[in-house]
């Protein structure tokens, strides 16, 4: 049994548990595919607390394109605009990023930069 | 570079390896080593992850441009190629035509940087990262600079990832996640508190860092109980002046 952690920072969704019934380590690609997994069940999950449903021609490529520094530091400054915490900052960014038709990174800049501002009473419209 | 401050170097690195041991302020304690003692002018420590990209840990300064410049290597340029080959790489006129990354090399020139040279980080038989150095000036780093650069790419290695014997795969994956999951925590807590105090992210960061050192805490675990709302701002704004990093005493 294999335990990786659903996790960006202080962001804890939860844990991927893989089941092997031989015995024995993993080999390094196994651990890569492994961590390649988490990303895309994080993408999903988020996805759906978001409620964005992308269409079926975006591919697995984009699966959290959340690594880079601006979204994490905007994570942190939504977080404290809206009274949330940053799971839900997070959330946020992505559903805002996905309403508008922006990038995730593109908003996170326009945060970092700050040119935009979320308010608690921001909520995209449930499509 | 001098052997006073090659000294200095030794005396603090070997100080951090010690008992209480931060990973994460090791990291930035090497960036900023790096500058002083090989007499460069920015230094970055670059970790691959599971995509096989390239993600910065710490660097000196901490200035966005230079952050920039980092995040334009995550797929190629002076540092991927280092890590593919497992041998340094310098671009020693980054502001002469025909350049390899060319897009790297505009956005360098920009920042003020004409020289770039990466150091690979190595662990046995496997690569895990980078060294990145920028100079202002173009030109090649001396051997006896390069000697003492890989010196401090290796010292990084091993300082990060804690280890003499890995051969468990997945717990070097762990370590390595461990490593880049902290700086992600680290980017949020800078986040909070630029909002809170209404400052720029490079001033938030210099904020824990100071915390971290005043009160003998985890720069980590700063970034933790910032972004958990358990540590209120205030406390991080008032206190002391900057200590040099010393010997932790009883924690």
């Amino acid at each position: 049994m294999f335990a990786l952690p659903l996790r960006s920072g202080a962001i804890r969704l939860g844990v991927l548990v893989l089941h092997r019934t031989s015995a024995g380590p993993l080999t390094w690609e196994q651990v890569s595919d492994a961590q390649v997994l988490t990303d895309i069940v994080m993408s999903l999950v988020l996805d759906e607390l978001a409620g964005v449903h992308p269409g079926p021609e975006v591919s697995s490529a984009d699966a959290m394109p959340f690594g880079q520094a601006e979204v994490h530091q905007a994570t942190g400054m939504l977080a404290v605009q809206m009274g949330v915490t940053v799971d839900e900052a997070l959330v946020r960014l992505h559903a805002h990023a996905f309403v508008h038709d922006h990038s995730a990174i593109d908003v996170a800049r326009d945060v970092v930069g700050r040119r935009l501002r979320l308010s608690p009473d921001d909520r995209p419209e449930p499509r | 570079m001098s052997t006073e401050n090659l000294a200095e170097t030794l005396v603090q690195l070997a100080d951090t390896l010690v008992a209480d041991f931060d990973p994460v302020e090791f990291m930035h304690l090497l960036a900023d080593r790096c500058v002083a003692t090989l007499a460069v002018d920015a230094a970055g420590i670059l970790l691959v992850d599971h995509h096989d990209e390239l993600q910065v840990v710490a660097a000196s300064g901490d200035r966005a441009r230079l952050l920039e410049l980092f995040e334009l290597q995550h797929r190629g340029g002076p540092c991927m190629q280092c890590y593919v080959t497992s041998a340094p790489v310098t671009v020693a006129n980054l502001a002469g035509p025909a350049q390899r990354w060319p897009e790297f090399a505009a956005a360098a020139t920009n920042a003020g940087f004409e020289g770039v040279h990466a150091l690979p980080m190595r662990l046995r038989a496997r690569t895990v990262g980078a060294l990145n150095l920028f100079t202002a000036a173009e030109g090649a780093l001396s051997k006896s600079t390069v000697r003492v650069a890989q010196a401090m790419a290796d010292i990084a290695t091993i300082g990060l990832l804690q280890a003499q014997v890995i051969s468990d795969h997945e717990l070097l994956a762990g370590q390595l996640r461990h490593a880049l999951q902290s700086r992600v925590l680290i980017e949020q807590a800078k986040g909070v508190l630029a909002e809170r105090l209404q400052i720029d992210t490079g001033q938030a960061f210099e904020t824990l860092r100071r915390y971290s050192r005043n009160h003998n805490q985890y720069l980590s675990d700063v970034a933790e109980n910032v972004v958990a709302g358990a540590t209120h701002v205030t406390a991080l704004t008032t206190g002391g002046a900057m200590d040099p990093p010393g010997r932790r005493a009883g924690r």
